[in-house]
């Protein structure tokens, strides 16, 4: 970050510290606390909601509210005023959590970050933006003081609800609370839960340290921990009647700007602090941060900038155990990683044909460099995985939004979210995999009535589970809803003339969903069912190297598997040969690899070459042609069938290399966009080899076959 | 004179300010993330002052400085209670508590330095 420029401050001191620098941190804590508030408000139970929880939002709500100030946004401050307003009575039960409620608390998170965003990019706040918002909430607390809505008594508190315990340390005369473990009693006490009160007392009978615990854990629990530590005839574990206590900062409840002092000392609060504090105290809140904008050291709060200035937009977020470094130079040490990795091969290449089989010493050396450079780069594109919770906490917001509007009731159940894959990758699964999430609730999920109706549980389930399988990843949305219907489907391709008969297999149809444009939605809702599903899905997916997969059980329910690869830097792949020059295919577009007798190739009249695979016939494309290889050498003797967006078709290639994991160049970044080509790489012999696009090849070569088009729309696009 | 300082409170950013300016004024700071934490590292070791936030998880500041009362060792020991508001129900716990004084985020390093000089009774 830039240092201001210097110049000579008044007394100079501390005071003259840049503190602006703290404003990523700042920013980026408040957005922390603003997905802690979400995350509670959605867990929050309306019927019996948690103290714990409610006091959690509490206090994400108000550190909201203490950085807002420092921000110097007003509006932001004032709304989550509210809000600490509207968990006080919460926690009094003098206002109950409604599902409205929780929305409305919602709404306010989004907008306030969507304030935040405005903020960090330009510098200020829209003063009105949160206007609407503010009333609402106020409506909402003036109108539940009025008529207290009580939770049911009669409902019974739910397993887990926190509790208040009193817990009495009793020590006889002389015994000071010095001679207790408080070390160990207070580690214990807190790791049982959250202590509220500490008193301590000194008496004729001896000492008493009493201390208050709110916690989820059971009397004995306590008690029994508690014991083990101090002894049966030192402690008392009581339930603490009283019913929920105020605030512990009442603070928090009153108008946010008094105009109050801004420090003083409890001992000479009407006398001595002259000097220090109260002449002062309206300048003080202001003149903290504006050592870098002399001359607005005097300006009232409400109209200051803040500390924010113009370099809100500086990104240099950092906690105290990780740091935040920018992308590009992750990005570098990547690719100077996989620089290595080439580097490396050519050396063992050079190695061997000098004859280091020969040579221990140089062997060694040579295995030891491929080992070490092995491990650098999966160190290097380690620093590049996020764990997939990055993605699946936006879901339970989704769905509840979702379920809402559809009026279902819906369930989310997320497991391995600690999954780790790539940032690119992570962030190039997001939508297919909220449309997976929205197409579950729209159309597998079965309304309440009809789940009913059916003998199901009422409510719905969305199961979405990641796991490491094999050298990727699989992530798994799965519903238990109505399941796909096979005769709708098959009746929509036949209306839409795709290629179907009866005996095809239940996968076969599914497959007839990926279809471009393909929908069977009877009416096209806001929420899916536009016709751009699942194809896209799958497009984005296989762009990504990975493949989709469908298990789908009519009224039982559907899965949809993803599966990735860990980074779109290194690709699984088959290097062949076609003309004389090595190409690389991606392995997960592969299907099999047949060497055609004689008879198994055939030329349709008019139509295309194709060639026989099994009982079928699929397609022959001649790559020779379609990558304008002039050298017509090869033989085209073997037949690589490669399947892309739902179609089959065969590439002639002259020789299988081998299999080898690549690392993937950007043929634009270096030299232009090839049509058929993804991209480039390095091979071991020092050689450039091209990975070939399948998709965009079976779109080039399918596009002229007869009888294709209906089946790829989207060919005639290029 | 230089001082060991205890901070406490769930902001990584405040902290940081916190030990920033202080140290800057030549001070020594031991940085705790909650009530419990700072009642840990003041047990753990003697300090000469401690600042501590109000609203924070597994305990508060205000049940920190009556755990802190509580103990001989920090009977004398100067507290400071930094807060979002001055409210009199707030300064009312805080005297009650046994707190020495409260300071208002956001807080001007400079009147900072000068409390904390005040109630350490250095310079």
């Amino acid at each position: 970050m830039r240092k201001p420029p210097s110049r000579p401050t008044p007394g100079a001191g501390p005071g003259a510290v840049d503190l602006t620098r703290f404003l990523p941190m700042f920013f980026q804590e408040t957005e922390e606390h603003l997905a802690s508030m979400e995350g509670h408000l959605l867990r929050l139970d309306p019927r019996s909601p948690d103290a714990e929880a409610l006091h959690s939002i509490f206090r994400a709500a108000h550190s909201v509210k203490g950085n807002s100030t420092i921000f110097g946004a007003k509006p932001l401050a004032d709304v989550m005023h509210q809000i600490e307003s509207i968990l006080d009575q919460m926690r009094k039960e003098e206002l109950r959590p409604t599902s409205d409620v929780i929305s409305l608390l919602l709404e306010t998170c989004d907008a306030v970050r969507e304030e935040l965003r405005r903020l960090k990019d330009s510098g200020d706040t829209d003063q009105t933006a949160l206007q609407p918002l503010h009333e609402r909430l106020e409506r909402l607390t003036r109108a539940d003081t009025d008529h207290k809505s009580r939770p049911d008594p009669s409902i019974e508190p739910a397993a887990g609800r926190s509790e208040r315990f009193r817990v009495e340390v009793h020590l006889p005369p002389g015994q000071g609370i010095a001679t207790l473990p408080l070390a160990e009693l207070y580690a214990e006490l807190g790791a049982l839960g959250r202590i509220e009160d500490v008193q301590a007392s000194d008496g004729a009978a001896g000492t008493l340290l009493l201390l208050f615990l709110l916690t989820s854990e059971r009397h004995d629990t306590v008690r029994a921990k508690l014991v083990s530590l101090l002894g049966t005839n030192t402690v008392r574990v009581e339930h603490h009647e009283t019913a929920l206590q105020p605030a512990p900062d009442g603070d928090a409840i009153r108008p946010a700007h008094t105009g109050d002092t801004a420090f003083g000392l409890f001992s000479d609060e009407r006398s001595a602090l002259g000097s220090l504090g109260s002449s002062s105290s309206s300048i003080m809140r202001t003149t903290v941060f504006d050592s870098t904008t002399a001359g607005r050291r005097a300006v009232d709060h409400d109209s200051s900038p803040s500390m924010l200035g113009r370099r809100a937009t500086d990104r240099m977020f950092f906690d105290r155990s990780s740091i935040r470094v920018d992308v590009d130079k992750v990005d570098r040490l990547l690719n100077l990683a996989g620089e290595l990795v080439i580097a490396q091969s050519i050396l063992a290449e050079a190695a061997q044909r000098i004859g280091a089989a020969n040579d221990a010493g140089l062997r060694d050396s040579v295995a030891y460099v491929a080992r070490q450079t092995r491990e650098l780069q999966e160190a290097v594109m380690g620093i590049r995985l996020l764990p997939l919770d990055y993605l699946f906490s936006r879901l339970p917001r989704l769905v509840r939004d979702l379920a809402q509007k559809l009026a279902k009731d819906v369930e989310l159940v997320t497991q391995g979210g600690d999954t780790e894959l790539d940032k690119e990758m992570i962030e190039k699964l997001a939508d297919p995999l909220m449309h997976l999430v929205r197409n579950s609730l729209d159309h597998g999920i079965e309304s309440p009535q009809a789940r009913d109706a059916a003998g199901k549980r009422s409510r719905g389930t969305v199961q979405i589970r990641a796991s490491h399988q094999g050298g990727g990843i699989l992530v798994e949305v799965q519903d238990d809803g109505a399941g796909f219907d096979r005769d709708r489907i098959l009746r929509t391709a036949e209306r839409r003339r795709l290629a179907v008969h009866p005996d095809m297999t239940d996968e076969q149809v599914w497959q007839l969903a990926f279809a471009p444009g393909f929908s069977t939605a009877d009416a096209v809702s806001d929420v899916s069912g536009r016709g751009v599903g699942m194809d896209v899905v799958n497009r984005n997916i296989r762009a990504l190297g990975g493949s989709v997969e469908v298990r789908s059980k009519r009224g039982q329910g559907t899965t949809i598997a993803l599966r990735l690869p860990l980074t779109l830097a290194i690709l699984d792949g088959m290097s062949v040969e076609i003309g004389g020059e090595s190409f690389i295919l991606p392995l997960s577009f592969i299907a099999e690899a047949l060497v055609p007798q004689a008879g198994q190739v055939k030329s349709i009249t008019g139509g295309p070459r194709v060639v026989q695979v099994r009982d079928s016939y699929v397609p022959l494309l001649d790559l020779q042609a379609l990558l304008h290889i002039p050298e017509a050498s090869g033989e085209n003797g073997i037949a690589i069938v490669v399947e892309a967006d739902g179609r089959q078709a065969a590439l002639g290639v002259d020789r299988l290399l081998g299999q080898q994991q690549v690392v993937i160049k950007s043929l634009e970044a270096n030299y232009r966009h090839v049509p058929g080509i993804a991209g480039a790489t390095v091979l071991g012999s020092g050689r450039v080899a091209l990975i070939l696009d399948v998709s965009a090849l079976l779109r080039a070569g399918l596009a002229p076959i007869k009888g294709m088009e209906e089946l790829a729309p989207e060919a005639v696009e290029r | 004179m230089r001082k060991l300082v205890l901070t406490v409170d769930d902001s990584a950013a405040i902290r940081e300010m916190l030990s920033y300016v202080l140290k800057s004024a030549g001070h020594k700071v031991i940085e705790a993330e909650d009530g419990m934490d700072g009642l840990q590292k003041a047990l753990s070791r003697q300090v000469d002052l401690v600042i501590t936030d109000q609203s924070m998880p597994k305990m508060d500041g205000i049940t920190l400085v009556k755990a802190l009362r509580a103990l001989p060792q920090y009977k004398k020991v100067p507290i400071l209670l930094l807060t979002t508001e001055s409210s009199d129900s707030m300064k009312d716990e805080g005297r009650t508590a046994g707190a020495t004084g409260w300071l208002v985020k956001p807080f001007d390093p400079t009147k900072l330095i000068e409390v904390v000089d005040k109630v350490t009774g250095g310079r």
